[in-house]
C-alpha cells in the first residue's frame, strides 16, 4: 500500500466517522449529508486514481501494492458510491441514516484494506474492519428478521475469526512469522511434523476464508443473512465484500501456501463442485428473488472456487481475477435493483414481478443486463470470467471441472431467465407505479454498473494486463 | 467494411427503439445495408481464401481480437442475412410493439453478420451465444399461445449445446494457444483430441441445425415464433449450425471429419426420414412445415458427410434453397392461421383456394418448392445433395429420393385437405381480410428468388465453386 492509497482509505474511514458528528453539529439535513459523504468519496477516489503508480510505498510487510489490489480498489470504491447512494435512498425513513451511511463507508474502506494485505495479522485486522461494522448495517432496521439476520452473521462471523486465529497460530508455529513471503518460505523447508501442522492450519484457514466466500459445507448462513439484510446492505455483503476478500485468499493461496497449492488441487475441485451445485439447485427451488441472487452468491463461490482448484494453471489468477472484478459490479448491481423493487414497488417474490418491464422499461433492462452477465451469456464480463476460469481448469487438466463448471452454469440459466421470463413475458399484474419517483437516480447509477459489464465483457485488457502483472509477481 | 455491417444495425438499435414510428424503416435500412455490403464483396471477392480481412486487436496476448473475414461461404450468407432482414421487416410491418421488436431485429441482425464474418472462435462464440438473447424475446413477447414455454425452452436447449461447443472452444485454445481459425488451423492437434474436440462442437451444431436427436425444441420455437420469426429461425439461425459444422468442425479438423464420416451420415438420413414421417402424420399447419425444414436440414447434412467437393456445394446450395422455400411456407402458414383462427388442417376443412387464392398458390408454390419441383431451387438442391450422396456412398443412398416423395406426400395431402376441395363450414363463415401489399411483397420475393435461383443455379454454384474444391481436395487427400 503506497501513501496515496493510504491518504484515501484514511480520507474515507475518517470521513465515516466526521460526517455524522458534523450532520450533528451542524444541524444538516439528509442531502447534505449524501453530499458530504459523496465528496469524501470522490475524493477518496481521486487518491485511489492517483494512487496508480504514484506515492512512497508504506509498512511494507503488513501491505503490498500491486496492479490487482489497485484495480480492484477502482471496482470496490465505484460500486460502494453506488451502493452508498441506494442506501441513501432506501434507508431515508432510517433516523440514523447518518451514522448507518458512516458505518458503511468505514466497513468499505476494510474492504478495500483487505485487498493490499499481505500479511495475516494486517489481513485479519482488515477483514474485522470490512465484518463488524456490517453487523450494525444488517441492523439498519430493527425488527425480528434483521436480527435474526444480523445475529446469524454474527456468530459466524466470530467463528471464521475463531478458525481464522486457530490456522494462524498453527501456521505460526512452524513458520514463525506472519508474512505471506517468509512463511511460504519457512513451509517449503518445513519437516515431516511441521507439515502435518500445516495441513491442519491450512484446513482451519481454508474454513475461515470459506465462511468469509460461503463455501459449502459453510454457506447455510448465506441466504438467511442475505434475505434478512436491507437488500441494499446485501449488496455490500454479497457483492463487494466477498469479492473483495477473494483477492487475499489469492495471495494467501498463491504466496503462502505456494510451494504445494497444487496437492489441494483434488480437495478444492469437490468443494468447488458442490459449492457451485448446491448454489445452483437450491437457487433453482426459490420463489424470493433475493433468495435466489443470495444462492447465485454461492454458486459463483463455487465458480472462483475452480480457480482455486486449477492453481497449476498460470491462467487461474486471471480467472479469479476476472471473476471477482466481473463480481463485484453483477453481483451487487444484481442486488441493488432488488433493493429498490422492494423499496418503491414492494417486490419481494418471483411472481410479484410479472409484467414489471411495462412498469418500468429501465430498471427492467439494468436487470437483465446484470442477470444475463450472472448467467454467463456472452458479451458480458461474467462470460468472460467463466471462460478464464473454465480454461484454466481445462489447462490444469481437469476438464472434468470444467465440464461440470459449464453444466452447471448451463443449469443456472434456467433460474436467472425465469426472472426475466416473469418481467418481459408475463402479462402486467397489478403493480402500481410509486409515488415516489426518486428511484431514478439509484437506477441510472446501477445502469452504469450494468454498462460496465458489458464494457468488460468485450475490452478485457485491463483486468486481464493487471493481473498478468500481478502473475508475475507471484513466486511462480 | 465488415465491421461496418455488424455495428450499423447495433447502433440503429436504440433509435429504432425510440422513435418507434420509424423502426421499421431503420430496419429496412440495416437489412439493405447489410445486403448491399454482401452484394459488393460478392463482386468483388478475388475468388480464393479470405477476403476484406479486418484485424482489430483487443488483447493479442490472449489472442482475443476481433478477426473478420470472408470467403465464398461467407459472403453468400451474409447477403441472404441482409436479404432475409429485408422481407422480415417487410413481413413485420404492421407488428405492435414496434420499437421494441425491430431493436431486438437490429441487435440480431448485427450478431449473425458477426457468426458469419468472425475468424476469431472466441468473437463467433460470442456472436453466436448473444443472438439466443434478442430470439428469446422474440419468441416470448411476439409469439403465440405456448411461447413462454416455448421461449424457455428454446433458451435453455440451445444454451446447454453451446457448453459443448464452448468446451471445444476450451480445448482447442489450451492446446493451441489461439482462437484464430488460421492460426489454429496451422497448428497440429494431435488426431485423438481432434476427434474429442470434433465431436464436442458437433453437439453444439447439431442442436443449431437441428438433427435428430437433438431437434425437439424446434417444432416448439417456430410453432409459437410470430411468423417472421419463424422466417428468421429457419432461414438464418439453422444456418449458423451448419455454418459452424462446415467452417470449424470439418475445414478445421478434416482428418477427425473423415472419422466421423459415417456419424454425420447416420444422423443425416435418420434425420430426413424421421422428420418426413412425423410431418406425415402432423394435422398442425405450422408444426409440418417445421418438420420439413428439420428433414431438409438432415439432407444438408447427408451433403456435408460426403465430405467431397460436390457434397459441400450442393449443402451450402440446398441451405439456400432451404432459406428461401421455408420462409415462404412459414410464412402462408402463419396467414392461414391468421385467416381461419385454426393451426389443425383437419379444422380447416378445405376450400381455401375459393376465399384466399393468393394465399392457395403460394402455398401451393411453396410446397412444390420444398419436395423439389423441376424448376425451383429446391429441386436442384435435392438433386445435387442426393448426386453428391450415391457418388460417394453408392447406390444405397437412392433411398433419399424417397424423402422427396414423402414430402410431396405430406405437402400434398395438406393442399387437398386444405386448399382444395369444397368449402368447409369454416371457410364459408371467414370474413377474409386482405394482406396488405407491404407484406405481400417479401411472399412473391422468396417465391421470385427460388425460381430465379432454381432456373440459374450457376450463379450461386459458381460462386463457391472454388471454395467447394479447394476443401474437396483437402479432404479427399
Amino acid at each position: 500500500m503506497n501513501c496515496v492509497i493510504f491518504s484515501g482509505l484514511l480520507f474515507l474511514s475518517f470521513g465515516g466517522l466526521l460526517v455524522p458528528i458534523i450532520g450533528n453539529l451542524f444541524k444538516l439535513s439528509k442531502e447534505w449529508i449524501l453530499n458530504l459523504y459523496m465528496l469524501v468519496f470522490l475524493i477518496a477516489g481521486l487518491l485511489f486514481v492517483y494512487g496508480f503508480g504514484n506515492g512512497h510505498p508504506l509498512f511494507p510487510n503488513l501491505f503490498t501494492t500491486d496492479t490487482v489490489s489497485l484495480l480492484m480498489t477502482l471496482f470496490v470504491w465505484f460500486t460502494g458510491a453506488v451502493v452508498l447512494l441506494t442506501i441513501y435512498n432506501t434507508l431515508k425513513d432510517v433516523e440514523n441514516l447518518p451514522e448507518i451511511l458512516g458505518v458503511f463507508t468505514i466497513s468499505l474502506s476494510g474492504a478495500i484494506m483487505t485487498l493490499y494485505a499481505n500479511n495475516f495479522v494486517s489481513l485479519l485486522v482488515a477483514l474485522e474492519l470490512m465484518t463488524i461494522p456490517s453487523y450494525y448495517l444488517i441492523l439498519a432496521r430493527l425488527n425480528i428478521i434483521t436480527l435474526e439476520s444480523a445475529t446469524k452473521y454474527f456468530f459466524n462471523g466470530a467463528l471464521a475469526t475463531g478458525f481464522y486465529l486457530l490456522g494462524l497460530m498453527v501456521i505460526y508455529s512452524i513458520a514463525g512469522s506472519f508474512e505471506f513471503s517468509a512463511v511460504n518460505k519457512a513451509l517449503a523447508s518445513a519437516d515431516h511434523l511441521g507439515l502435518i501442522y500445516f495441513a491442519f492450519g491450512f484446513i482451519a484457514l481454508l474454513a475461515a476464508l470459506g465462511f468469509k466466500l460461503s463455501i459449502a459445507p459453510f454457506h447455510f448462513y448465506a441466504p438467511d443473512v442475505y434475505t434478512g439484510a436491507p437488500a441494499s446492505v446485501a449488496a455490500y455483503l454479497a457483492g463487494i465484500a466477498k469479492s473483495a476478500a477473494a483477492i487475499p485468499i489469492i495471495r494467501v493461496f498463491f504466496e503462502a501456501f505456494q510451494f504445494q497449492k497444487e496437492d489441494w488441487a483434488i480437495l478444492l475441485a469437490i468443494l468447488a463442485v458442490v459449492t457451485m451445485t448446491v448454489g445452483n439447485l437450491l437457487a433453482l427451488a426459490q420463489q424470493n428473488v433475493a433468495r435466489i441472487l443470495a444462492y447465485s452468491s454461492v454458486a459463483h463461490a463455487g465458480y472462483l472456487l475452480v480457480g482455486f482448484a486449477a492453481a497449476a494453471s498460470g491462467l487461474a489468477v486471471t480467472g479469479i481475477v476476472y471473476q471477482a472484478a466481473a463480481y463485484v459490479l453483477m453481483k451487487a448491481g444484481a442486488f441493488l435493483i432488488v433493493t429498490l423493487l422492494i423499496y418503491y414497488y414492494g417486490i419481494k417474490t418471483r411472481e410479484q414481478l410479472r409484467g414489471f418491464a411495462k412498469v418500468n422499461p429501465f430498471m427492467a433492462l439494468v436487470f437483465t443486463i446484470l442477470l444475463l452477465s450472472l448467467a454467463g451469456v456472452p458479451p458480458t464480463a461474467g462470460f468472460i470470467a467463466k471462460v478464464y476460469l473454465f480454461q484454466a481448469a481445462v489447462d490444469a487438466g481437469m476438464a472434468w471441472l470444467a465440464f461440470i463448471g459449464l453444466l452447471n452454469s448451463a443449469f443456472a440459466v434456467a433460474y436467472y431467465l425465469w426472472i426475466i421470463k416473469e418481467m418481459y413475458l408475463e402479462e402486467p399484474s397489478n403493480i402500481s407505479k410509486p409515488a415516489d419517483t426518486s428511484f431514478v437516480i439509484p437506477t441510472a447509477a446501477v445502469g452504469l454498473l450494468a454498462a460496465l459489464t458489458i464494457l468488460f465483457g468485450i475490452w478485457v485488457t485491463p483486468i486481464v494486463k493487471a493481473s498478468l502483472a500481478f502473475t508475475q509477481l507471484l513466486p511462480f | 467494411m465488415l465491421l461496418s455491417a455488424i455495428l450499423l444495425p447495433v447502433i440503429l438499435a436504440p433509435f429504432a427503439y425510440f422513435f418507434e414510428r420509424w423502426a421499421k424503416y431503420l430496419s429496412l435500412v440495416a437489412g439493405a445495408f447489410v445486403t448491399l455490403i454482401g452484394a459488393i464483396m460478392w463482386l468483388k471477392y478475388p475468388g480464393h481464401g479470405f477476403a476484406f480481412e479486418e484485424f482489430y486487436p483487443i488483447f493479442p496476448q490472449w489472442d482475443f481480437n476481433l478477426h473478420l473475414g470472408v470467403d465464398a461461404l461467407s459472403i453468400a450468407l451474409i447477403t441472404l442475412t441482409g436479404i432475409i432482414a429485408i422481407l422480415v421487416t417487410l413481413s413485420s410491418w404492421n407488428m405492435p410493439r414496434q420499437g421494441a421488436y425491430f431493436f431486438l431485429i437490429l441487435v440480431f441482425l448485427g450478431a449473425m453478420v458477426g457468426v458469419f464474418a468472425s475468424l476469431n472462435y472466441l468473437w463467433f462464440f460470442i456472436f453466436w451465444e448473444f443472438t439466443l438473447v434478442p430470439m428469446f424475446f422474440h419468441i416470448g413477447i411476439w409469439g403465440a399461445e405456448q411461447r413462454i414455454y416455448a421461449a424457455v425452452k428454446f433458451f435453455l436447449y440451445t444454451h446447454l449445446a453451446s457448453i459443448f461447443l464452448f468446451l471445444a472452444i476450451l480445448l482447442i485454445f489450451i492446446n493451441t494457444g489461439h482462437f484464430d481459425f488460421i492460426a489454429i488451423k496451422q497448428s497440429n492437434i494431435p488426431l485423438e483430441l481432434q476427434k474429442v474436440i470434433w465431436l464436442l462442437a458437433f453437439i453444439g451444431y447439431a442442436v443449431k441445425m437441428p438433427v435428430v436427436p437433438f431437434h425437439t425444441w424446434l417444432p416448439d420455437a417456430h410453432v409459437q415464433a410470430p411468423s417472421p420469426i419463424s422466417v428468421i429461425l429457419a432461414g438464418l439461425l439453422l444456418k449458423m449450425g451448419a455454418y459452424g459444422l462446415l467452417r470449424w468442425n470439418i475445414e478445421l479438423f478434416p482428418q477427425a471429419s473423415k472419422f466421423f464420416i459415417y456419424l454425420m451420415l447416420a444422423i443425416g438420413v435418420i434425420t430426413v426420414f424421421h422428420a418426413a414421417f412425423k410431418a406425415l402424420y402432423e394435422d398442425h399447419v405450422k408444426r409440418m412445415v417445421a418438420y420439413s425444414s428439420i428433414n431438409h436440414m438432415g439432407l444438408v447434412l447427408v451433403a456435408l458427410a460426403t465430405l467431397t467437393a460436390v457434397g459441400i456445394s450442393a449443402s451450402i446450395y440446398e441451405m439456400v434453397a432451404h432459406a428461401l422455400i421455408i420462409s415462404l411456407m412459414f410464412m402462408v402458414a402463419g396467414y392461414i392461421h391468421h385467416i381461419t383462427g385454426t393451426w389443425y388442417i383437419s379444422q380447416i376443412g378445405g376450400g381455401l383456394m375459393k376465399k384466399v387464392p393468393f394465399i392457395g398458390v403460394l402455398y401451393m408454390l411453396g410446397a412444390l418448392g420444398a419436395l423439389g419441383f423441376p424448376g425451383t431451387a429446391g429441386f436442384i438442391g435435392e438433386v445435387t445433395a442426393i448426386y453428391a450422396a450415391v457418388e460417394k456412398f453408392g447406390w444405397t443412398m437412392l433411398v433419399l429420393p424417397f424423402s422427396a416423395v414423402l414430402t410431396a406426400g405430406f405437402f400434398f395431402w395438406a393442399i387437398r385437405r386444405m386448399i382444395h376441395g369444397a368449402e368447409s363450414e369454416l371457410v364459408k363463415k371467414l370474413h377474409v381480410h386482405e394482406i396488405p401489399w407491404v407484406e405481400r411483397i417479401p411472399l412473391m420475393a422468396y417465391v421470385a428468388l427460388f425460381v430465379f435461383l432454381g432456373i440459374f443455379p450457376a450463379i450461386l454454384f459458381n460462386f463457391i465453386n472454388n471454395y467447394a474444391n479447394t476443401l474437396g481436395k483437402v479432404l479427399g487427400g
